[in-house]
């Protein structure tokens, strides 16, 4: 039977592993694996030595230390989830101007293009 | 023709008399989506009897809306993906800033908007009383509506009888403030426009005119109840996370 810390740490060597391997194939922004790596590296340090979670956990006065994980995770996909909307909004006030410039920049182009078939 | 009036502290510029200078003149921008039965006649209109430049933006529309607009004397400007009335006005308003215009007036091109209407509107913003003036005509919507606009009202504090109208004049210095990026992401040319013209320290004037009833069917803005509920919590998000104390 695999010890649920071999387990833990596998888990986290394998997101760590995956993130890396996105980062080199230039499929995931390296900005993002700053987020990612330093997640994975927390669940292979937890999944390893849980005690530094009880420990934790105890000095904040959480009764039951295995849900203080779980209490984070929350609270980081929150803030991930809101930072990704705030990208959207970027990425969509950017991709609207673009649309704008583009659509000037054809009808530019084809008027200059009329008025040369005017002369011809 | 809906004869409109508005209340007497804001019928300040009532007179219907063209003031244009030859050194004065706006291009008109009519943001149009799927408008084939009536931009042909409207672009036609404005050429003939106002005299002003026009141009159409063609907001991603599946009929002949570009072309006969093209045909009517208005310069084109189409776009690839849908962007909404205040996307496009916004395109309309990056072109006449390219081209150098510094005064602008928008209208629907639904036809609601009498063309002649237009050198009234401009007036106050050609002789330099006003940054924006907007064309008003508040019996023209449902007593819901209006009971929607006063709350708005309430909330922001912006003393505007017609919110909703499309037909305005801006000068430069409210070009500019709607040129901005600031100004991209609103989804409609309402409230939240008026807002970022208020914050700028634009003034706002309104002036009374005639309207018709639109000339073909439903809203495009608002087709159905969801559309109008999203437009509701939409705005009332916006009035109260941009309003300032006056």
């Amino acid at each position: 039977m695999i010890s649920y810390q071999w387990a833990s740490a596998g888990i986290g060597i394998i997101i760590a592993g995956t993130i890396l391997l996105l980062v080199m194939r230039d499929r995931l922004h390296s900005r993002y694996a700053l987020w990612w790596l330093p997640v994975a590296v927390i669940i292979c340090v937890l999944g390893i030595s849980p005690d530094i979670n009880n420990a934790i956990g105890s000095t904040l006065g959480i009764s039951y230390p295995p849900v203080l994980p779980l209490i984070v995770a929350s609270v980081l996909m929150i803030v991930k989830i809101l930072l990704m909307d705030l990208n959207a909004s970027r990425m969509e006030r950017v991709l609207q101007r673009l649309v704008q410039r583009i659509a000037i920049l054809e009808s530019d182009s084809d008027e200059r293009r009329d008025r040369r078939r005017v002369v011809d | 023709m809906l004869r409109c009036k508005l209340p007497l502290q804001y019928n300040l510029h009532a007179s219907s008399q063209a003031l244009t200078s030859q050194s004065v003149v706006p291009l008109v921008i009519l943001p149009a989506h799927n408008e084939d039965q009536t931009i042909g006649l409207l672009v036609d209109e404005i050429v003939t009897r106002v005299g002003w430049p026009v141009v159409v933006v063609d907001d991603a529309s599946s009929d002949q809306t570009a072309a006969i607009a093209a045909r009517a004397g208005a310069h084109v400007i189409s776009l690839a993906v849908r962007l909404g009335a205040w996307g496009s006005v916004q395109t309309g308003i990056h072109y006449a800033g390219s081209r150098g215009f510094d005064y602008v007036v928008t209208m629907d091109a639904d036809g609601q908007h009498d063309v002649m209407s237009l050198a009234s509107v401009f007036q106050p913003v050609a002789t330099g009383s006003t940054d924006v003036a907007i064309g008003a005509c508040p019996q023209r919507v449902s007593g819901l509506k209006r009971f929607t606009w006063h709350l708005f009202r309430s909330i922001t504090g912006l003393k505007i009888e017609d919110l909703t109208s499309g037909l305005r004049a801006y000068n430069r210095k409210s070009l500019d403030v709607l040129e901005s990026p600031e100004a991209t992401l609103l989804e409609y040319q309402d409230i939240g426009v008026l807002l970022l013209l208020r914050f700028a320290g634009c003034s706002i004037t309104e002036v009374a005119v005639d309207m018709q009833p639109r000339r073909n069917g439903r809203s495009r803005v608002f087709p159905t109840f969801a559309s109008v509920l999203y437009y509701v919590m939409y705005t009332l998000l916006i009035c109260v996370g941009k309003r300032k104390a006056q």
